[in-house]
Formats: structure tokens, sequence, C-alpha cells
């Protein structure tokens, strides 16, 4: 990614403090860019504050100090949060998400309402946004006649029911078996490929981490690395490269060629020279 | 988080206990006025020494009860017989009090000898000299009116000089006066008939046998024994009844908001359930436990209406217009049988939701996610709200009850008090009347004006015609308030009275009869009925629409004033104007005249008569009780609403919704909840309207009436039941941070 790109949200020394006697400072200097239509992760031990930061991002909650923007602007700046909220991020969550009284069309609707969008234009939308995430079929189910992956689905066409730029998620696939989740995860790097939404997924999954462009890691409210690859295979296969016989693999030489048989030469030639 | 729920379970508490509080105070306060009259009925009964009562066997009470005297001398000469004492039993008004009790006794007689003369000198015949007729005064009667020995007291006009002040013990007799038999007779009037005789035996032994030998002789009277005398009066039962009435309803709103409370309480506990049956607690401690939660939280609220009430009893004691009618101290009986009502209504509402809890299968109540989501009902259509009140449909219905009852009260006391108001505009408006007067500052029932004022009132410039009329009730066959009319047979406003059958009244001994009357008491033309014993010749049928005159009959003015023993008296009176216009400048002529009546356009009679505003403010007081209750229950539903979806009110507004979208979709839940349940409740009261119309007994004597202003009515009332009762919770709702509420486990 190159500096200078559309950046569709950064912070700025962010510090979230939470309780007034014990004290817990949830964000503690958070800065941080994330560019128009980049798909994301966050990983990071529980209560490091990813979701606190997701939330300042979202503008759920306001922080104690340091600035967020987001499109440019800032939130603190901001005077109809609600609008904004509604506008400009959708929210996917982990659990109990959907409304259990609306059928899956209408729960999409719902950040629709109260916006200038009319009736019918808003029932055409969330039919548009079903058929999108691959449940046509299944409009007019409650979220009880829907299994856990289905309800993330139709939680991440409510998420993007009025265009925004930017899709939070908090743990989407946690409660998800491992099969969903991956699926979870391909549709939504579908969707950021297709309608160029920017995607922050928070997650304790490293396969799902695996998939995203780049991972912030947090621990204690900072940013303490950051891959612009996430994958730990990628760190191997670094590691891996910089040792003898990865060397020795990329010359060419014959000691490679004597310890492995053809065939596996030949992939780990392939991988180094993709890294290299 | 922890405290934050506590509290938000206190409001719940607070106000389930509220509402049995309330119903509570009900009984305990109307239990006294019903106690009250019981003791006082036992005093005239057991404490007058007497062992048997003889009285009219067609009275309601003693107080329409009148024996002729001549009764008396045949009863003194029956064997067994050692001492017999005349009673005389009435109200009359007095200042600032309308239903004053006078009783009359004899002098020499025994039954007097338990008014304890504390002051002055007791009742006797030479009394009478010293200027007003002699009267012995109560002493609580004394120091509310404020009365000494020597003062003077008005009882209608009749001035009475105090002779003595006495003192029994109980309120009912404190709180009133004794006179001659003959004066109290003058003032009931009915001349020379008493409410009863009181009788002492040579033997006790021989009561039974003296009662069948009375009755047998007098087949009209009856005779009880002085101790069972309380009991046999029908007014006693009718205020029980209606004190029991007002005092279940209340009853009936709170339980069904203590069962929604505790329906909740269980439900929220479903895993709290499960796991106490998997270490091993059995379905009857379980069931036990819910029980006696719902009987504690009854038990509290119980003795805060218990205070409540007495506070009420204490607060009412004090006006001198009542405290005759109540007891002295409250009786603790009815303190035990408030508490005893609360905690049944604790066990009975508790019922349900603990055989919920016990039945719950443990492995799946440990699995229970909280009252979202799995328990939401499978449906899609419909629109959002009512979805919404769907969620806990048990809730919702036992709301719409409650609300529903509350209407259906407001609606059905509404209609009364409606009918009698519409009853008595037509009754002052026949003729072409543009002026009704009756004597001021008096009841409907005790109005009475002297015939020399209305002729008067018909020589006054502007006035075509001044016409009096005397109205009174009196038992006949199985009807208790046969209401009497006496109009002068030639007049204006028997006009009114349009024959349908036989002919119009001509002279006296005659009686024309409402139809509705003609029907139920089964008359036909030439037939004779007895009026106090008097006979009158049936002559004709008539028919106006008006269900209290359809209900009566009309006999000549003379006769009626013959028969209430009021010679010259008239109860009301209309006039005819030669120019309606100046219906404002007449009536104002006649006031200043006649201080002492009282005239209104004809057209608006019913609003000027306190009585009837009394029926309207107690009709809607009545309903005012039971909304409140009801929307106690509401405002808990609300609040226990926005309580369980804490969670779902946080993504809401992380998608952007408003604050106000937010207090909107609350406020719409709770108005729909209130407008259902008064919809239910008003049907309830149009069917019990119907059924009370089509009743004989009823329709002779008012015709509910529903009329558009009470729909009106209904609806600010639901409406309002359904703002008050959502908004606070609304509030709540959009105050919530969503940070906060998505957080809420
Ligand atoms: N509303 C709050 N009040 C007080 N403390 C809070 C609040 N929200 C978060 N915290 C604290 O802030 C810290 C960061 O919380 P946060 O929820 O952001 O962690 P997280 O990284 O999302 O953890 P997890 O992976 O478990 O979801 C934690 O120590 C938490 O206890
Ligand atoms: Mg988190």
């Amino acid at each position: 990614m190159l500096m200078g790109d559309n950046v569709i949200v950064e912070t700025r020394d962010l510090v979230k403090v939470y309780g007034d006697g014990a004290q817990v400072r949830a964000l503690n200097g958070v800065n941080m860019r994330v560019t128009q239509g980049e798909f994301i992760s966050v990983m990071g031990p529980s209560g490091s504050g990813k979701s606190t930061l997701l939330n300042m991002i979202g503008a759920l909650d306001r922080p104690t100090s340091g600035q967020v923007l987001v499109g440019g602007q800032d939130l603190a700046e901001v005077r109809d949060l609600d609008t904004f909220r509604a506008r400009t991020v959708g929210f996917v969550f982990q659990l109990h998400n959907l409304i259990p009284t609306l059928t899956a069309r209408e729960n999409v609707e719902v950040p629709m309402m109260g916006q200038p969008v009319g009736r019918a234009e808003r029932r055409r939308r969330a039919e548009e946004l079903l058929a999108l995430v691959g449940l046509a079929d299944r409009m007019d189910h409650l979220p009880s006649q829907l299994s856990g992956g289905e309800r993330q689905r139709v939680a991440i066409a409510r998420a993007l029911a009025n265009q925004p730029a930017l899709v939070l998620a908090d743990e989407p696939t946690g409660d998800l078996d491992s099969q969903s989740g991956t699926e979870i995860i391909q549709l939504m790097r579908r969707l950021n490929r297709e309608l160029g939404t920017t995607f922050i997924i928070v997650t304790h999954d490293p396969a799902v981490a695996r998939q995203t462009d780049r991972v912030l890691v947090m621990r204690d409210g900072r940013i303490v690395r950051e891959h612009q690859v996430g994958s730990p295979f990628e760190e191997d296969l670094k590691a891996f490269r910089d040792s003898g016989l990865g060397q020795a693999i990329l010359a060419g030489d014959d000691v490679a060629r004597d310890l492995l048989t053809p065939d596996e030469y030949e992939i780990l030639l392939r991988l180094l020279r993709r890294i290299a | 988080m922890f405290l934050k729920s506590l509290t938000r379970r206190k409001v719940r508490t607070l106000l389930t206990l509220f509402g049995v509080a309330i119903a509570v105070a009900a009984i305990v306060s109307l239990g006294a006025l019903a106690e009250g009259l019981t003791i006082g009925y036992e005093a005239l009964g057991t404490g007058s020494g007497a062992d048997l009562l003889v009285a009219d066997a067609d009275a309601v009470d003693i107080v329409f009860s009148a024996v002729d005297e001549e009764v008396g001398e045949r009863l003194a000469s029956l064997s067994g017989v050692r001492e017999i004492d005349r009673m005389a039993y009435t109200f009359a008004a007095t200042e600032d009090v309308p239903y004053f009790i006078v009783f009359g006794y004899d002098p020499g007689g025994f039954a007097i000898r338990r008014f304890r003369i504390v002051e002055g000198e007791p009742l006797s015949d030479r009394s009478t000299r010293h200027g007003g007729r002699p009267l012995l005064l109560g002493k609580a009667a004394a120091d509310d009116l404020d009365k000494q020995v020597g003062d003077t007291i008005r009882l209608y006009e009749t001035t009475f000089r105090i002779v003595g002040i006495y003192e029994t013990g109980t309120p009912f007799e404190d709180g009133a006066a004794v006179v001659m038999v003959e004066d109290a007779q003058r003032l009931s009037g009915h001349p020379r008939q008493v409410n009863a005789f009181l009788i002492k035996l040579r033997d006790p032994g021989e009561l039974d046998r003296v009662r069948e030998r009375i009755e047998r002789l007098f087949p009209d009277l009856t005779v009880t024994r002085s101790s069972d005398f309380a009991e046999n009066q029908e007014m006693l039962a009718y205020t029980r009844a209606f004190s029991w009435a007002i005092s279940f309803l209340a009853v009936l709103i709170g339980g069904v908001g203590v069962m929604n409370t505790m329906l909740m309480s269980v439900f929220e506990r479903t895993r709290e359930f499960g796991t106490l049956r998997a270490i091993g607690w059995g379905r009857a401690r379980v069931l036990g436990l819910v029980l006696g939660e719902s009987t504690m939280l009854n038990g509290v609220g119980g003795v805060l209406g218990v205070v409540l009430g007495v506070v009420a009893f204490k607060a009412v004691s004090r006006s001198p217009a009542v405290s005759g009618f109540l007891p002295d101290t409250l009786p603790p009986a009815l303190v035990v049988q408030g508490m005893g009502v609360a905690l049944a209504v604790g066990l009975i509402s508790g019922i349900y939701p603990a055989w919920w809890a016990s039945r719950l299968p443990p492995a799946e109540a440990m699995r229970y996610e909280g009252s979202t989501g799995s328990r939401a009902p499978r449906v899609r259509v419909g629109t959002v709200t009512l979805r919404n009140l769907l969620r806990q449909p048990t809730r919702s219905v036992l709301t719409m009850l409650g609300i529903g009852i509350a209407i259906t009260a407001m609606v059905g006391l509404g209609a009364l008090a409606d009918g009698l108001i519409a009853e008595m505009e037509e009754f002052a408006g026949g003729a072409g009347v543009h002026l009704v007067g009756m004597q001021a500052d008096a009841s409907i029932d005790l109005s009475t004006i002297d015939e020399r004022i209305i002729h008067r009132i018909g020589t006054l410039p502007g006035v075509e015609h001044a016409e009096g009329f005397l109205t009174g009730y009196a038992a006949v066959g199985d009807l208790p308030f046969f209401v009497v009319f006496g109009y002068p047979p030639r007049g204006y406003g028997i006009r009114d009275f349009t024959i349908v059958e036989g002919e119009p009244l001509t002279a006296n001994g005659q009686i024309i009869l409402g139809r509705v009357a003609a029907e139920n008491l089964n008359k036909e033309i030439g037939d004779t009925i007895r009026l106090f014993d008097r006979p009158f010749r049936i002559v004709g049928i008539y028919e106006t629409g008006v269900p209290i005159q359809d209900g009566g009959g009309v006999i000549s003015l003379r006769d009626a004033q013959n028969l209430f023993g009021q010679p010259h008296k008239v109860s009301f009176f209309g006039v005819r104007l030669k120019d309606p216009e100046q219906a404002q400048a007449v009536k104002e002529l006649i006031e200043s005249r006649f201080p002492e009546v009282m005239v209104t356009e004809s057209t608006k009679f019913a609003e000027n008569v306190t009585d009837l505003q009394l029926t309207k403010a107690g009709s809607w007081a009545v309903a005012f009780l039971a909304l409140v209750i009801g929307g106690a229950g509401m405002m808990n539903t609300m609040g226990m609403s926005i309580y369980e979806r804490t969670r779902e009110i946080g993504v809401l507004r992380a998608l952007g919704w408003r604050k106000g979208r937010v207090l909107g979709m609350i406020l719409r839940e709770s108005l729909m909840l209130s407008l259902l349940g008064s919809a239910g409740g008003l049907l309830a009261a149009l069917v019990l309207i119907l059924l009370m119309n089509q009743n004989p007994s009823v329709a002779g004597f008012v015709k509910f009436r529903f009329s558009p202003d009470l729909l009106v009515q209904t609806l600010v009332t639901a409406l309002v039941l359904g703002a008050l009762g959502g908004i606070y919770p609304a509030w709540r709702a959009s105050r919530l941070q969503p940070v906060e509420a998505l957080r809420y486990e």
C-alpha cells in the first residue's frame, strides 16, 4: 500500500479510559491508517482493546483523548452521529445481532428506516443485498429459522444497506464452525473486491487473519505489530528463505537437489521466488 | 450493571406492590363503611333490650319500613309479650349534613334507656314547653355540629331544642339525634306509623312460639330476633355488595398485575430453575419457592394497603357527614381480611407461574438463552409493533386484561351515570317547562318546597304558569324502589304521561302506571295496587320513554302528599314562561325572592343537581382507581419489555437509529397495548350494557346510555394510559448508550 492513497480511517494518539476509580486504559495511544478498499484484520489477546477500537471508529463511543478521522472528517466535529452511523459505517457483531421478530429482509431494511429511502426502494435494495450474499431464497425467514452462517450473512447484508464506505466486523466468525467461518470471510472478501467497501475485521482466528491484506496486532491498548501479509506461514517462509537451505534452493545449489525430492524442490523454489 | 438491574426490578416490584396496596386499601376503607353500618344496626337491634323486632316485610331497609300503630295494641295484648315499645327511624337534612340520622323513641319506653344522658336532661313530655320540640343529640354529633344543651337545631323546616346530650358508644347512634316518636313520624312523613315495634317477652324461651304467632296474625310483617336484626337488613347487604364489588374489581386488576410480575420473574430465571433442579431440588420445592415469593410480594403489598386504608379511614372519619356511618376505630377483622385477601391473591396468582417453573425440564432450562430469540414466536405478519407485543404473548394478554377490566368498569359506570342524567333531563324538560326548581341545598330525594311558594311564583311577572309535583318511593310487590309521582290531575305536568291504554288520571284514589311497571308487577287496568297499605285503582297505562317514569306510577298530588306525610309540600316545580328568552332573568328573580329554592333551566337541570354530579363523580372515582392499577401494570410491562431488549436497542442505535425513533417504537407498542386492551374492555362493557338494558328490573329504573362522549372518553383514556405507561420506559430506552447496551448480557 502506498501512502497518499485515499485514507478512509485514521486515528491519532487514541486513548480510551474506562471507570473512575480503578481505571482501565482500554486504548493507550493508538495510531493507525486504513486506506480506501483495504481488507484488514485486528488480532490480539482478550481485553487488548480491539472492540474498543472498533467502537471508537464506528462512533459508538467517544475517546478520552486523541482523534478519529473517518473519510478525512474528525468524529469529534460530527454533529449527527446517528446519520454517520447509518450511512458511513456498517456493523457486523458476533452475537444476537438480528432483531428476532423481523424477517431477514426486514432486518436488512432496519438501517434504511429513518433515512431518506422510500418504502419500495428500501425493499428492493434489501432483496438485492440478500441476493448478493446468497440468501435470495431466505428473504422471509425469521432469524430463528436460519443457520448461524446464514444469520451472519444477513448481518453483512444489513451492514451494507446504506452503501457505507466502511464495514466494522467484531468477531463475525466467533460463533461459527470453521467451514461457515471461512465462507463468511470469503463473502466479505468478494464484497470488498466487487463493491470496493473497506473492511476492518476483529478476529481471534489466524485462519481468518491470513485471508486479509494486513493484520494489526494489539496488546494492552496499543498496536504492537503490523504485517503486510498477515500469514504466519509467510513469516516461516521468509525465515526459511534466509536459512542456508533456502539460499541453496534459490541458488540452484546441488546440495538442495540432493536433500529434496524433485517435487519438493520445485514447490519450494516456486514459493521462495514468490516472496523474494 | 448489577445495581442497575436491581433497580429495574425494584421499579417492577414497587409498581406491583402499588397495585396490590390500592386494592387492599379499597377493601379496608370500604369494608369499614359496611362495618360501621352493621355495628349501628346491631345496636338498633340487640342494644334496644328487646327480644323481638317487628317490621314491614316488604321494606328493603328498616328506614323504609312503616307499620301502623294499631298493630302495636294488638301485639301488646298477645300472651307472652311483657312490654312493647315503638321505634321511628329516618334521615333529615340539617346544617351541612344531608343525611342526618334521627330516631324517634318514647320517653317512657325501655329502648330509650340505653341513650345515657351525659349532659342536660332526658326526653320527656314536659320539656315540650320550652320553645321548639325537644331533642337529644348524640355526643359525636354535638361535637361535629358544635352544639350544646339549650341550642336549637333545624331538621328540615322544624326547629328543635336540644335538651340533652347522650352517649351510647356506637358511632351510628352517637352521630345522630333522638326525638319523640311523633316528631320523627312528622319528619319522615309517616304519621301514625312506626318503623318497628320492639317486644320484650315474659319468657325468652317462648321466643319462637310468639314469633310464629305474630307472623301468622300479620302476614305483611316480619319478626326477627333482635340479635339477627342487622343480618336481615337488605340495605346492609347492598352496601356490603357494593363495597365488595369495588374491592373485587381492584383485587382482580391487582391480581393480574401480580401474576404478570411473577410470570416474568420466572421466565427470566429459567436457567436458575434448571440449575436448582439439576442439583437435586424437586418440583414441589420449586413450586413452593415461587409461591412463597408471590405470597411474600403480596404480603408486603397488603401491609402497605392496610396502612393506606387506615390513613383514608382516619381522613374520612373527620367529616361529620359520614362519621356516623363509620365505626370508631378500624375493626381488626378488616385488617385481617385485607391481609388475607392480599395473601390469597398472592397464592392464586402465583399458581400458574409456580407450576410453569416446576415443570421445566432441567437440561433444557439450563441451555435457555434468555427470553428473546428462542422464545420469539414464528410470526412474520402484522406490524413490527404487534410482533414485538407478541414476543411475550402471556404478558401482553395479562396487561391488556388489566386495562380491559378497568375500561369495562369505566364505560359501564359512565353509561349508568349518563343514563341517570339523561333521565333527569327528560324528566325535567317535559310539557314545555322552561325552568325547573327544587329546594336549595337539598338532595334530590329530600327536596321539599311549600306549595304556597309555588302559587306566588306563578304570579311573578314573565311567568305564565308554575306547578309543583311530589316524588317518593314505595315498596310494591318485588320492586324495592317503586317511584310514585304526585301531579295535579288536570295540570300541565301530567300531560307528559301519554296514556297508551285506559284513561288519564282524574281523581284521588286512582293511579296510572308506567308501561314497564305494569309489566313487572303484572297488573292491568281495573286492578288495584297498594302503596303503604292504601289501595289505588289503576285507570290507565302510560309511556314516556323515561325509565324512571315508565317504571313508576302517577297519583294525584293530594294523594301523594297524604301518602308521604307532606301536606302542602311538593318536591319540584316546573315553570312555563311567557317568553323563553327571559329564562335567565326570571330565574334570578325567583331565586332572589325565594332564597329557599334553586331554579335552573330545564335543559341544565342535571348539570346543577348535586346528586347526579356525585353519581358521575363516583363513577369517575371507581374508574380512576381501576385505571391507576391498570396503568401501573402497563408501565411494568413496558419496563420489562425494554429491559429484555436492551441489546437489541443497542444494535438499533449502532445501525444509526435516532433516539426519537427508538422512543417512537416503544411508545407505539405501549399505545397499541393500551388501545387493544381498551377495545376489548369497551366490547365487554357494550355487551354488559346490552344485557343490563334487557333486564326488566334494571330497565324499570334506569337505561344505561352509551353516548359518543363515552367513546371519546374511552379513546382518550386509552391513549393517556398508553402514553403514560410507555413514556418512561420509552425514555429510558432512548437514553441507553449504544456501547453499554451492546455489552449488556
Ligand atoms: N464499558 C466498559 N467499562 C469498563 N471497562 C471496559 C468497558 N469496555 C471495555 N472495558 C475494558 O477495556 C478493556 C478492553 O476491552 P475490549 O472489549 O476492547 O477488549 P477486546 O480486545 O475486544 O477483548 P475480547 O477479545 O475479549 O473481545 C478490557 O480490559 C475491558 O475490561
Ligand atoms: Mg471484543
